[in-house]
């Protein structure tokens, strides 16, 4: 792998720890030197979990254990996490050291659920890649796992005919909006009349229990795809292919019968949700046309960011608004660029995760706008660029309930274009005015 | 032998028998760090901890045209979304992989160097890591070949994130590259070192404000610095720290490698260290005069913030370096608080003394530890305690009672850090204890606080 000026995320450890933090109830205990954790909670601020940052269980080996080896210690790091952390699931997660150590992290955690203890493995050594490959990793480990564990306080689901949705592919550490994304998109799967199981935020263990009870798996990026996998092949669940989320009233549309139509859902009450969303919209962008046909006509912009993201929010800005989107930088295909083509994208497309190259790219392309992660803040102002952290990390914002995603995405991506625009004829202005000498 | 005519630096166990894992009281921490040797102790369950990387990383950032080469997988850099500085040193990942780490790391790491040289680092850092430690791979090899072919000065630091459980230990990896560096002194200048790590920009700005009014020319290092800076470090007439724990090693270098003495006098936290502090560098400048003036005015300029006393009959938990404990209990007691307890970062031969001071102390509950939240937790539970001050992620704190004050952007150093504290401490800060959700079992809450840390078998 080529070297990286500046990585943006982390390696795969630190994808499964984001991924692990983010479910309610679920305590990872990381098998590492002491740093590794640490690593990933200063990489990964924006991602917010339950059990994170210095809180996260980790077994700090020291030499002895890495000449010994730090089976033991991982034994006894189990047993003492159970008793002082309070969780309904325990993950012991492997590191560069204890792959190279060889020590039996599938052991210790088997040894530990025939105890009855919920515990479950997952092997994810730095080197084995970034973010995205711990985060498909741990959760092919999870999918095989979990129905020889019980939840510690198992959740009871409730009585609910609609059928279930398991929703892939969105996830901290890929997507700083995640929390935001998944709530919107559960908002529309039960708008069509489904349920959605989302595994991140509250109630989470309990959303891993209901998985393979579900009706479907819905994956929105290349990064679930293996998990809807594994569920077919183990249960049988169909599963329904994004590139990315649905950003966009028509987006939102198109996702809605494809749900009804595998989910054999009541067509008309989608309909009607769809119409209400449609009719919601216009009320909020009343004005909103004027404002564009006035400034915003014939931008050009940048974006950085993972696939998923790049897709779904250029896509909408081309679509809706015309913008000449100049580049495109894909963050999470460079490692498997060789094994796997890039996403057929009708822009000017490099995968890359280097922030050098990701810097030059900006230079060249000599866009109004970018749209990217907090790194590309700098290179923005430098241009003069308008910049809107789209793409992980986010460093300079605190993030709640924010999305991109859906129809409510939809709208705040408009408010922040338009916004943008205005900031870009204001600057144009003031440059022209400081020109003409009266 | 000296410091850095060894090939690495030492690790504090070895240095200076540091102890990185205690939870017990005061008095009993100080007798068991009175003997020759510190008997060494180990916990039998651990949270997330800073090791010897994190601490040369941090060391290194904030150099300006270095290039810090991380050798190992790309996790192994992640910390530079926080850590590196706009504008200073410039992070490259050799972004190890699963292959590599079987075959062999040195053709990665001379194309990532001669990338980092190509791209204008005045200066290499190579910091190592568990991977290329565990496969022992050839780094000093690459180094030599290097030497012939680029006039870039390419230093290894030699890390691994095991060998020392303290991350104390990384701080003298990074500080015995960076004496590498230092030239031998012609002449001498009527400079002062600054040793700077951690301190956030407001306790720099308020370091900075006293020495700009006492008039002495001062040296960051290696914070703000330059390879210039690190270069004519061996000039200055003296080197002071601004935290010990951290910076020793960069001092003791400069003093017996370069003759240039340290000051050691304890950090300026509360009025009576910041006037120690103040004075004892106008006497090696010969301006104490202008000290003298500069504290006063200052002491009189802090008259109503001390007479309001915000601390008032407080409890107040310090977790901070030891280096800074006597400071922060002199500043809390100063404020009207008392300090009921105590997490430090490691004890050692060289730093115990700052114990042995606080001897009004003698019975509050004290742990040694990097981190660890779920011993303060405990040590929370069960202690009345008004204020916690810790280093960062303090909100936990408030789901026992206590109000989080976070040191991370807030200055404690000098007389300007005496205002800010006070300021903060007053602060209105809403209970935020239903809002802060439990993490540890009530079983855990009830047991000693001691219950994991155990004596160390060798």
């Amino acid at each position: 792998m080529a070297n990286i000026l500046h990585p943006r995320a982390g390696c795969a450890l630190h994808g499964a720890l984001a991924t692990l933090e983010a479910i309610e109830g679920v305590v990872p205990i990381v098998h590492a030197n002491a740093g590794c954790a640490i690593q990933h909670a200063l990489a990964n601020r924006d991602c917010g979990g339950y059990v994170g940052g210095l809180a996260t269980p980790a077994s700090n080996i020291v030499d002895k254990q890495v000449i010994f080896g730090g089976g033991s210690r991982l034994r006894e790091q189990i047993k003492n996490t159970v008793k002082v952390i309070d969780g309904q699931l325990y993950v012991a997660l492997g590191s560069c050291e204890c792959a190279m150590v060889g020590d039996d992290l599938g052991g210790m955690a088997r040894e530990a659920a025939e105890q009855g203890l919920p515990v479950v493995a997952s092997n994810v050594a730095g080197f084995h890649g970034d973010v995205y490959c711990g985060h498909e990793r741990v959760w092919r480990d999870l999918i095989d796992a979990l129905p020889d564990v019980t939840l510690a306080a198992p959740s009871h689901a409730e009585a609910d005919a609609r059928p279930a949705v398991n929703l892939f592919g969105l996830f901290p550490g890929g997507n700083p909006y995640y929390k935001g994304d998944l709530e919107e998109l559960r908002r529309i799967v039960e708008g069509i009349g489904a349920r959605a199981n989302v595994f991140y935020g509250p109630g989470g263990a309990a959303a891993l229990q209901a998985l393979p009870r579900a009706a479907l798996n819905v994956v929105f990026s290349r990064w679930g795809e293996a998990a809807a996998a594994r569920l077919e092949e183990k249960y049988g669940t169909p599963q329904l292919v994004f590139d990315a989320a649905p950003l966009g009233l028509e987006e939102v549309a198109l996702f809605a019968q494809a749900l009804v139509e595998k989910l054999d859902l009541d067509a008309a009450a989608a309909e009607r949700f769809v119409e209400r969303e449609e009719a919601l919209a216009e009320y909020f962008l009343l004005g909103a046309a004027d404002r564009y046909f006035d400034e915003a006509v014939g931008k050009s912009a940048a974006l950085v960011g993972d696939s998923e993201t790049v897709l779904r929010i250029g896509g909408f800005l081309a679509r809706a608004f015309g913008v000449d989107i100049r580049a495109a930088v894909l963050t999470d295909r460079a490692a498997d660029a060789e094994e796997m083509p890039l996403p057929a994208l009708p822009w000017p497309t490099r995968a890359t995760a280097d922030a050098g190259e990701i810097d030059a790219i900006l230079r060249e392309s000599g866009v109004e706008l970018i749209f990217a992660s907090s790194l590309e803040a700098p290179v923005a102002r430098d241009l003069g660029a308008v910049f809107l952290p789209v793409s992980h990390p986010v460093l300079d914002r605190a993030i709640t309930i924010d999305t991109y995603v859906g129809a409510r995405g939809a709208l705040r991506l408009t408010r922040d274009f338009l916004t943008a625009a205005r900031q870009i004829a204001r600057v144009g202005e003031a440059r022209l005015l400081a020109a003409i000498r009266v | 032998m000296t410091a850095i005519d060894r090939r690495d630096a030492l690790t504090r166990e070895k240095r200076s028998s540091a102890l990185s894992h205690y939870h017990g009281t005061l008095s009993t921490l100080v007798a068991d760090a009175a003997g020759e040797e510190i008997p060494q102790r180990v916990r039998a369950f651990t949270q997330a901890a800073y090791d010897d990387i994190l601490a040369t990383l941090r060391a290194l950032s904030g150099i300006r045209g270095a290039a810090i080469v991380v050798h190992g997988a790309v996790g192994c850099a992640a910390a530079a979304n926080t850590l590196a500085e706009p504008g200073r040193a410039r992070w490259y990942s050799v972004n190890l992989s699963e292959r590599d780490s079987i075959l062999g790391s040195e053709e990665p790491l001379r194309q990532t160097i001669l990338r980092a040289i190509a791209e204008g680092a005045t200066v290499v850092f190579v910091v190592g890591t568990p991977v290329v430690a565990i496969n022992n791979d050839d780094v000093h090899s690459v180094l030599l070949e290097l030497a012939n072919e680029t006039a870039t000065p390419v230093l290894h630091v030699n890390t691994d994130g095991f060998r020392s459980k303290t991350p104390l230990s990384g701080f003298d990896a990074a500080f015995h590259a960076l004496l590498q560096l230092v030239e031998a002194p012609a002449a001498r200048e009527d400079s002062l070192n600054i040793a700077t790590v951690s301190e956030n920009v407001h306790n720099l700005a308020a370091v900075a404000a006293a020495l700009d009014a006492l008039g002495v020319a001062w040296n960051p290092l290696p914070r703000l610095s330059t390879l210039a800076n690190l270069r004519k470090a061996g000039r200055a007439r003296t080197t002071v720290t601004l935290d010990a724990d951290e910076s020793e090693y960069l001092a003791l270098g400069l003093e017996k490698n370069f003759a240039v003495p340290w000051l050691r006098v304890p950090a300026p936290v509360g009025l009576l260290a910041t006037r120690r502090f103040l004075l004892a560098i106008g006497a090696a400048f010969g301006v104490e005069d202008k000290a003298e003036a500069y504290a006063t005015a200052s002491e009189r300029s802090l008259a109503a913030t001390l007479a309001a006393q915000p601390l008032d009959g407080k409890r107040v938990f310090l977790q901070v370096d030891t280096a800074l404990v006597e400071g922060f209990t002199a500043l809390v007691r100063e404020l009207g608080g008392e300090v009921a307890g105590l997490a430090l970062t490691g004890v050692d031969l060289n730093n115990r003394a700052h114990l042995a001071r606080l001897d009004a102390l003698d019975d509050i509950p004290a742990m040694v530890a990097v981190g660890q939240p779920f011993e303060v937790a405990n040590i929370l539970a069960r202690t009345p305690i008004d204020f916690y001050v810790g280093p960062e992620q303090v909100a936990f704190a408030a789901r026992f009672g206590a109000t989080p004050v976070s040191l991370r952007d807030v200055a404690y150093l000098g007389y300007a850090g005496i205002e800010a504290f006070a300021a903060r401490v007053a602060a209105p800060m809403p209970d935020f204890r239903e809002r802060i959700r439990p993490l540890y079992s009530e079983g855990w809450l009830k047991k000693t606080g001691n219950w994991y840390v155990k004596r160390e078998v060798r």
